[in-house]
């Protein structure tokens, strides 16, 4: 796995909702085209990292997911810090994930330390025909809360590309947050300054 | 993942050991058998499906190749011709082994084998136990495997982390990770136990030795409680020595690459490495230990007559009695692991809230730069909960403080004053309601000892100092699991034959409430004076401290305005003030007690240093 080489822009993207909803499968979707039917929970999965380029600027993003920790709010709020973009995922076959929202925007709140962070609204497991919450009703809720909505299957690959581009999108068209990713004030600490780090390649 | 551990070991040899192991009571060895079959050990055994059965779960438990079977089985029957019969004869309950003991002259015994030889090894196999005990097995090293990295990550955190930025920013370390090095020591441990106990058990014999493993260390869990609070806190004075100090960040700098190379040499990983990535695994450790144990939990089998039902959430360290075996302990031990999540989990969110409002508290007293002994203690910011509580006082002035006298007064305890009589009874108060509703404060004679006991449970009680012996205490608790705090106004002095009752009042803040209760506050004339007087002296502060347009904290008693930090200067222009609202007995009385601020001030004060450094 060679260096993935120079980016312009270094995003946080944390990926939050209840447990279950598929924040993981829509993750190794997205940065490994791969998806497990069976995964029962996630466990041991840090963060991913994925270099994408929209609108003609490689943003690197390391994706975190809060990996079934969700219980432990505390604990996991510290996930919040430093994040650009972040991802509401909810199961549209489940409205009781979808109800939740409004809790994970209130932690959202309490936690982020990044002013105005992007948000997005994911309804995922699309593929599924048992559908709970409508388009319309999510479309609605993120209007209200000035967010996007995307839909999305991890299954089928519908729309998370898209969904992940969205928020980056989003940051970009940010500058408050674009000047958070250039600085080093972001949990990323570091990490930024890695690029050009061309010592490494020796171990490639 | 999780697999590696047995790719190493499926080799033939292995096999035999792992066999051994099944059936510990053995009675005959075979003698002369070449490798790699003579580690076998066959034993008699009464029940020969048994046997064969425990053979077949090892050969499947192991992660021999089909293609090797095959050899062990070809090897098995080659040796000894007998083998096709003899298998069909284990199949025979009991009468079994004398025939086989008669085709054996040597007496010796043939080595137990799963497969018939004349059948396909796998097509014989029943699919299902196996499936579920090879699935066990694999979780099994998934925890053991899991736990590895953790130490090896925690190893490499406390080397090249805390060891490298500990030589430029001592101070920052022990912020931010103060107990990492003794997590390294608890998790090295474990790791080397659990290593050991794959080595020897395998599936439900692993299973339930890892469990006893992590209920062996799980009481050291509550480490997490000070790792997890320090993380959560240090992350701001990591972010703000980052930019301010350009040889700590070139330390975290050539820390960060030097575990990239490692990873890149050793794993084969090219990821970025970041320190915060870091210092995040031991939070993520802790809450995946119920998440791994639960899945090996599911893929044990059910317990055959169950005695015990898993423990309910929140009971499992105080159950009187741990199941010894199978699924039973495993889904205590689960419980247990779930609990302590939970117990740091909720101990962290009341630190939290702790140090916030300490913050908050002692704000402006730090920037005053002088934490005398002189002045009064209760000295606040002004922040939103200074102006709620302006508001409140005056508020009561009005109209509240009738109708709260008169829910006293009828004996509707209101969440306020079980509050208070909560806060009072902890520390050993004496209260005692007069009929207008308002009660008097006393301290009963273990008051002392119970402030003294109060005072070392720091996690329950801040800054209430057992030396004192009357006067203000400032009580910051959270009771049962709310943060109050609390400040307790007495006259030690005064004495029940005094025909003047003892004077007083407590003040509780309580999240966004602000609760005070007047205990013997002649009338509501002297609330008003008291609030004038507090504004002149927040006036005057802030004349003092020269804020741009700050004083002008109006005298109407129906509504106050604090002055809003302005510009530049908002970090360093919080307001002092004293709010202490006590008549003067209680002026001089309380000076004795700024000793226990001073303390906590002091203690706050490294880190505030630290954060603005």
């Amino acid at each position: 796995m060679a260096y993935a080489g120079s980016f312009d822009h270094l995003f946080k993207v944390l990926l939050i909702g209840d447990a279950g909803v598929g924040k993981s499968s829509l993750l190794l979707r997205f940065t490994d085209d791969s998806f497990e039917e069976h995964m029962a929970s996630t466990i041991g999965v840090d963060f991913k990292v994925k270099t994408v380029v929209v609108g003609g600027k490689t943003a690197k993003l390391t994706i975190w997911d809060t990996a079934g920790q969700e219980r432990f709010r505390t604990l996991t709020s510290s996930y919040y810090r430093g994040c650009h973009g972040i991802i509401l995922v909810f199961d549209v076959n489940e409205r009781e994930t979808f109800n939740h929202l409004q809790q994970w925007l209130e932690e959202l709140d309490m936690y982020a330390t990044v002013q105005n962070a992007a948000k997005l609204l994911v309804g995922n497991k699309i593929d599924l025909q048992q559908r709970e919450v409508t388009v319309e009703e999510a479309t609605a809720f993120a209007r209200k809360q000035a967010m996007m909505y995307v839909e999305v299957s991890a299954k089928t690959r519908a729309g998370v590309r898209q969904a992940f581009e969205e928020v980056v999108q989003k940051i970009l068209d940010t500058p408050d947050l674009l000047a958070a990713a250039s600085g080093e004030t972001s949990s990323g600490i570091g990490l930024a300054k890695q690029e050009g780090d061309t010592g490494l390649c020796s171990y490639c | 993942m999780g697999l590696g551990i047995f790719q190493s070991r499926n080799t033939s040899a292995e096999f035999g050991t792992r066999i051994r192991r099944l059936r510990a009571p053995g009675v005959g060895t075979m003698e002369s058998l070449p490798t790699p079959l003579d580690n076998l050990v066959t034993e008699e055994y009464d029940d020969h499906d048994d046997q064969l059965d425990d053979l077949r779960e090892a050969i499947e438990a192991s992660d021999i190749e089909v293609g090797e079977r095959m050899i062990i089985a070809a090897q098995l029957s080659k040796r000894m011709p007998s083998t096709t019969q003899l298998l069909s004869s284990f199949r025979t309950r009991n009468g079994s082994a004398s025939s086989r003991i008669d085709n054996t002259p040597s007496r010796r015994q043939e080595p137990k084998t799963t497969f018939p030889a004349d059948a396909k090894p796998t097509a014989s196999l029943p699919s299902t136990p196996v499936a579920k005990r090879s699935r066990l097995q694999a979780l099994c090293m998934e925890l053991v495997q899991t736990e590895k990295r953790y130490h090896r990550d925690l190893a490499l955190l406390v080397q090249t982390f805390v060891h490298g930025l500990r030589a430029v920013h001592p101070e920052l370390i022990h912020e931010l990770t103060p107990n990492c090095e003794q997590l390294l020591e608890l998790h090295s441990g474990l790791c080397d136990q659990m290593v050991a106990a794959a080595a020897t058990k395998s599936d439900e014999a692993l299973a339930s030795a890892l469990g006893s493993e992590l209920l062996r260390v799980s009481p050291f869990f509550t480490m997490y409680v000070s790792y997890c609070a320090h993380f959560m806190r240090g992350n701001e004075l990591l972010e703000k020595a980052h930019k301010s100090n350009p040889m700590l960040s070139k330390a975290i700098a050539d820390a960060e690459a030097h575990i990239q190379r490692r990873n890149i040499v050793e794993r084969g990983e090219n990821a970025p490495v970041s320190i915060f990535a870091f210092l995040i695994k031991p939070v993520q450790r802790l809450c995946q230990f119920p998440l791994l144990f639960k899945e090996i939990v599911k893929a044990m089998s059910p317990p055959t007559n169950r005695k015990f039902e898993p423990p309910k959430p929140g009971t499992a360290r105080n159950a009187a009695f741990c199941p010894r075996e199978g699924k039973e302990k495993a889904e205590y031990v689960l419980a247990v692991l779930e609990d302590v999540a939970q117990l740091v989990n909720d101990r962290v969110w009341l630190r939290e809230r702790e140090l916030r409002l300490l913050e908050e508290l002692d704000t402006s007293r730090l920037q005053l730069g002088n934490p005398s002994q002189t002045s009064d203690i209760a000295i606040m910011g002004p922040t939103a909960a200074l102006k709620m509580e302006l508001r409140a006082r005056i508020d009561l002035h009005s109209s509240t403080l009738a109708a709260k006298r008169n829910s006293m007064k009828n004996g509707s305890q209101s969440k306020s004053s079980k509050v208070l009589a909560n806060i009072t009874d902890g520390i050993g108060l004496r209260r005692s309601q007069q009929g207008d509703g308002r009660c008097k404060l006393r301290m009963g004679e273990d008051c002392a000892q119970r402030l003294s006991k109060l005072y070392i449970l720091a996690d329950s009680v801040i800054c209430a100092d057992p030396a004192t012996t009357g006067g203000t205490f400032n009580v910051l608790a959270h009771w049962p699991l709310r943060l109050v705090h609390a400040r307790v106004v007495i006259d030690n002095e005064a004495d029940e034959s005094v025909a003047e009752p003892p004077s007083g009042h407590l003040e509780i803040r309580n999240g966004r409430e602000i609760l005070t209760c007047w205990c013997d506050l002649k009338d509501a004339s002297e609330v008003s004076t008291l609030i004038a007087k507090l504004q002149s002296d927040l006036a005057a502060l802030s004349n003092r401290r020269n804020l741009g347009g700050g004083a002008n904290a109006e005298q109407d008693t129906s509504r106050t305005s604090i002055p809003e930090p302005t510009g530049a200067g908002a970090s360093t222009s919080k307001l002092s003030s004293r709010c202490s609202l006590s008549t003067s007995p209680h002026d001089s009385l309380s000076m004795r007690t700024t000793s226990s601020w001073a303390r906590v001030w002091r203690s706050l004060g490294t880190m505030r240093a630290m954060g603005e450094s």
